[in-house]
């Protein structure tokens, strides 16, 4: 029970003065603590920025090899490309000249284009028709050429013509042209 | 949180004041963790709170901001009613400039708002956190005994008296007033007074009577011894016995209180000092106006127990016991520490 007419006053050991001090320190220590913790933000975020560029440029340098492998591959390709173009260019020129020395009264059947060599299978009216008229162009190209026929059944003569030649020229282009 | 560990670590200075007409009893009490360590009480010699009474009670206070200032309501006008009906307050006093605490729901106790200002306006150097009521005091102090059928509670300061007639823990009558000098006492001190005055004259004559024995003639000298033929005359006078039994001032007071006492009380043979005398009427006055006024549920009192704080004397019980046929008890108490434990009971220590 309260027996005084009035109340007591409100103790603290904490004077203005003391309140001040406090508020000062706890102003100074916050503000410490925020340029410390500011800081540590900082390098932290810094560490991981460096840590992302990092494998940023792995990543690229990695992208970077692969690229030049790509590229190296793609130079290549050219390369070859540009090979195949080439034989490919000396291929049609060949078939271009070899359709160029069959003659009219000669139906070729079958043309085999080897590395080093040529066969071609055909119909001749005669045996003189494609000694004069065929075997004598392909010995002019061909060091070697061989000649065989057998007898169709109209009459006609069906021969296989093998011609090769020696000087090692490569022709690694294998191909079969169907003339009808 | 931190206010709680910080009491902890701090003593707590209660203080204490009681002030009378002519002086200020301060009591002060340092606890640590809530168990008395020490405690001085001084008296001052002043009525107002002056520059020693603040340095002593901050010699203290200053040692720690846990301080309580207690204080014992001093004024005249104060008292206790026997409700706490505030509607019933009007029957008895003007409610509108009081200020009126409860007592356990069964009576109240009031001064007015400028009495706390002023005792507030008075401590402002210091602070004052209670202001206790001397009848509260007289409660807690008699507590064992206000159960009792109709007694009256007494508490004797130097200057004022507070007291209350109780039956079965409800009051019925309070009375707070300040010790006045009697009548007497100031008739005695105007005869005092006419007393001084003559030896002053008496002293002037003497002064005006003095004589420079350069300027004095022999022959006139000696014609003027023949003016002294009386002296003889004045062995002879019987008045003389009387100023050879010469009494001092004291002697003379009390031989006239006993002339007052026979004229007044039925040639009361016993000694009364006058402030036991004015103690004795403020209490015969109030129990006849506790008898005579229809206000209060007036009923036998059969005992009156006194908390002394004065040492009063013996006589004076056994003048009221001889006047008033009441059985009195007095019980020795220290104002001033009973205030502190009023404080202890507040702060709940």
């Amino acid at each position: 029970m309260k027996y005084s007419y009035i109340k007591p006053r409100k103790k603290s050991a904490i004077t203005v003065e003391l309140k001040f001090v406090f508020i000062f320190f706890s102003v100074s220590i916050f503000m410490l603590f925020s340029v410390y913790s500011f800081l540590l933000f900082k390098d932290y975020y810094f560490y991981k920025e460096t840590a992302t560029i990092e494998t940023k440029q792995k990543e690229l340098e990695s992208s970077i090899s692969k690229m030049k492998e790509q590229i190296s591959f793609i130079q290549k390709e050219v390369l070859v490309a540009e090979d195949i173009h080439t034989k490919n260019s000396v291929l049609r020129d060949s078939i271009s000249n070899l359709f160029d020395l069959i003659p009219q009264r000669i139906t070729l059947s079958e043309a085999k284009l080897m590395k080093n060599g040529l066969i071609l299978y055909g119909i001749t009216p005669t045996k003189d028709v494609y000694n004069f008229m065929l075997q004598a162009p392909l010995r002019s190209i061909f060091t070697r050429t061989y000649s065989s026929f057998y007898p169709d059944e109209n009459g006609w003569l069906r021969f296989v013509s093998t011609n090769y030649v020696d000087n090692k020229k490569d022709l690694f282009v294998e191909g079969e042209i169907d003339e009808d | 949180m931190i206010n709680k560990i910080f009491e902890l670590l701090y003593n707590k200075v209660l203080v204490g004041i009681v002030v009378g007409s002519s002086s200020i009893t301060v009591h002060i009490e340092i606890l640590s963790k809530n168990e008395t360590q020490s405690s001085f009480t001084k008296e001052f010699e002043t009525s107002t709170f002056n520059d020693e009474v603040y340095e002593y009670i901050y010699s203290y206070i200053s040692q720690t901001p846990y301080y309580y200032v207690s204080i014992l309501d001093y004024h005249t006008s104060q008292g206790a009613l026997p409700t706490c009906n505030s509607d019933k307050f009007p029957m008895y006093t003007d409610l509108l400039s009081l200020k009126h605490k409860c007592y356990k729901d069964r009576w109240s106790y009031y001064t007015t708002k400028q009495n706390v200002k002023d005792i507030e306006k008075s401590y402002e150097k210091i602070g004052v956190d209670f202001i206790f009521s001397p009848f509260v005091v007289l409660s807690k102090f008699f507590k064992d005994k206000l159960s009792e059928h109709n007694s009256m509670f007494v508490l004797l300061q130097d200057d004022f008296v507070s007291l209350s007639i109780f039956s079965d823990s409800q009051l019925l009558y309070a009375l707070h007033t300040e010790i006045k000098q009697s009548k007497q006492e100031e008739d005695e001190a105007l005869v005092m007074e006419d007393d001084e005055d003559v030896l002053d004259m008496q002293d002037d004559e003497i002064e005006l009577d003095s004589i420079d024995l350069d300027d004095v003639d022999i022959d006139d000298a000696i014609g003027s011894l023949d003016d002294f033929g009386d002296i003889e005359d004045l062995d002879s006078l019987d008045d003389i016995e009387d100023f050879s039994d010469s009494k001092d001032l004291e002697e003379e007071l009390e031989d006239e209180y006993e002339e007052a006492n026979e004229d007044d009380e039925n040639e009361d043979d016993e000694k009364l000092d006058s402030k036991d005398y004015d103690t004795f009427l403020v209490i015969q006055n109030a129990i006849e106006n506790y008898y005579k006024d229809d206000l209060y549920d007036s009923e036998f009192i059969e005992k009156i127990y006194i908390a002394d704080t004065m040492n009063i004397s013996d006589d004076l019980k056994r003048y009221v016991e001889d006047e008033l046929f009441l059985s009195i008890y007095i019980r020795k108490t220290d104002l001033v520490a009973e205030v502190c434990d009023l404080t202890k009971m507040e702060l709940g220590l």
